[in-house]
């Protein structure tokens, strides 16, 4: 069977000034107008990677960084006095700050949740995804609920890194990674994170689609002993949806696309307790349930 | 207290349920029925029972023949309670077109009704 592949190329870029950046992404484009030309290297580095231009499509959402707050520049104002920067999204204003990064992340943020709402093409769900043996182990969750430290524990264990946030699965039950720069963020302690790219802790990041083998619903829990039950397909499917940023805009999509997966994949379902104790523990499992 | 009769429960049998089919997405997967509610943005897994009585309730046949329909499937699990259990799980889930009493929910409705009652009362 084989499985759609993600397009490659690069955002286009117009040398325009203001810039204009156009991408083409899961059957959704989008159009990036920055107005200060020395923020254009940054911005690119905050959209998702791959994608094309089809300049024939609709746009489906403009951004615009903008150095002039918008209600001010109707009135001929000049660039804000405070160095503040404007991210709006279809005229609408989601972020101002002083501060580049803050605004990059936030525009990273919007842009993906954006693509991971509207995609055409793929479901995509909040998930931790490794490959292993040339399948995928997906995990879907929302944020903060543990997903980057069992994917750091699984890729410790020889596990391939696919994604810490986001799945992208096909209509044939196959996963790509989401397309953004490869980074994981190491939680150090409560207070702290480091950013660091799946090669420093030794792992080789996946980027072929690969079919998804094994659906893990799990959360941390303090003190948590891991006992995982399996979930039926249905179950698996619900498990997806509620972790599916688009699941009120395509459900029906989402519905087949997800019962696709869930039909060519074991799903385990419980809390979970250490992170590397768990990870452990899961491949025993697949190595004893499915390989075995 | 209104309680279940046996003449009620013959008038019972002969109610027709009619699940929503409109203003739902619905997706079979290995014999579960997965229904999303396109007006409350929910999700529902139906197994067993339950995603047969879906499947049946078009609003023609009787839950006496939903009964008969369920126990050439699953035999001895296929009791009148389970049926009716269905069909109340099916109700609370928003997923019928009308309520439709069965025993437990007449028992349920009179239960709820005598708690007005003892609350009222006491007021």
């Amino acid at each position: 069977m084989q499985s759609s592949a993600l397009p490659h190329a690069s955002p286009e870029w117009s040398g325009s000034d203001p810039a204009v950046l156009t991408l083409s992404m899961f059957g959704v484009r989008i159009e990036v107008r920055v107005e200060d030309p020395s923020l254009v290297e940054r911005i690119l580095t905050c959209l998702p990677v791959g994608g094309n231009t089809d300049s024939s499509a609709r746009i489906d959402r403009t951004y615009e960084i903008l150095k002039t707050a918008p209600w001010l520049s109707r009135k001929g104002a000049s660039d804000s006095p405070t160095g503040e920067r404007y991210l709006l999204a279809d005229r609408s204003l989601v972020w101002q700050s002083t501060d580049d990064d803050a605004l990059c992340s936030r525009f990273q943020s919007d842009i993906e949740l954006f693509l991971a709402v509207r995609a055409r093409t793929h479901a995509i769900v909040h998930a931790g995804v490794v490959g292993w043996h040339g399948r995928a182990i997906v995990m879907p969750g929302r944020s903060l609920n543990g997903k980057t430290t069992l994917v750091e524990a699984l890729i410790r264990e020889g596990a391939e890194y696919y994604s810490d946030e986001y799945a992208v699965l096909d209509p044939n039950g196959f996963v790509s990674p989401f397309p953004r720069r490869r980074r994981l963020w190491i939680r150090r302690n409560p207070q702290m994170r480091h950013v660091c790219v799946p090669e420093d802790l030794g792992a080789s990041a996946g980027t072929t689609p690969i079919p998804v083998r094994s659906i893990v619903v799990t959360e941390y829990q303090p003190g948590a002993v891991s006992q995982p039950r399996r979930l039926t397909p249905g179950e698996a499917v619900l498990a997806l949806l509620s972790n599916a940023p688009a699941a009120r805009h395509q459900p029906g999509y989402l519905l087949r696309t997800f019962g696709t997966t869930a039909r060519g994949a074991v799903t385990w379902s419980g809390p979970r307790g250490d992170a590397t104790d768990f990870a452990k523990q899961l491949l025993n499992l697949i190595a004893t349930t499915l390989d075995g | 207290m209104a309680s279940a009769g046996s003449s009620d429960l013959a008038v019972e049998g002969t109610m027709r349920p009619h699940a929503r089919k409109t203003g739902v997405v619905v997706e079979d997967i290995d014999g579960e029925v997965l229904v999303y509610d396109l007006a409350r943005n929910q999700a529902h897994c139906l197994r067993g029972i339950t995603a047969l009585v879906w499947r049946c309730a078009d609003g023609q046949l009787t839950v006496e023949a939903i009964v008969n329909r369920a126990q050439e499937d699953f035999a001895g699990d296929a009791t009148e309670d389970a049926v009716w259990s269905a069909l109340e799980s099916l109700f609370d889930a928003h997923l019928l077109v009308e309520p439709i009493a069965g025993p437990s929910l007449a028992f349920i409705q009179s239960r709820r009704e005598m708690m007005r009652r003892i609350v009222g009362e006491q007021a």
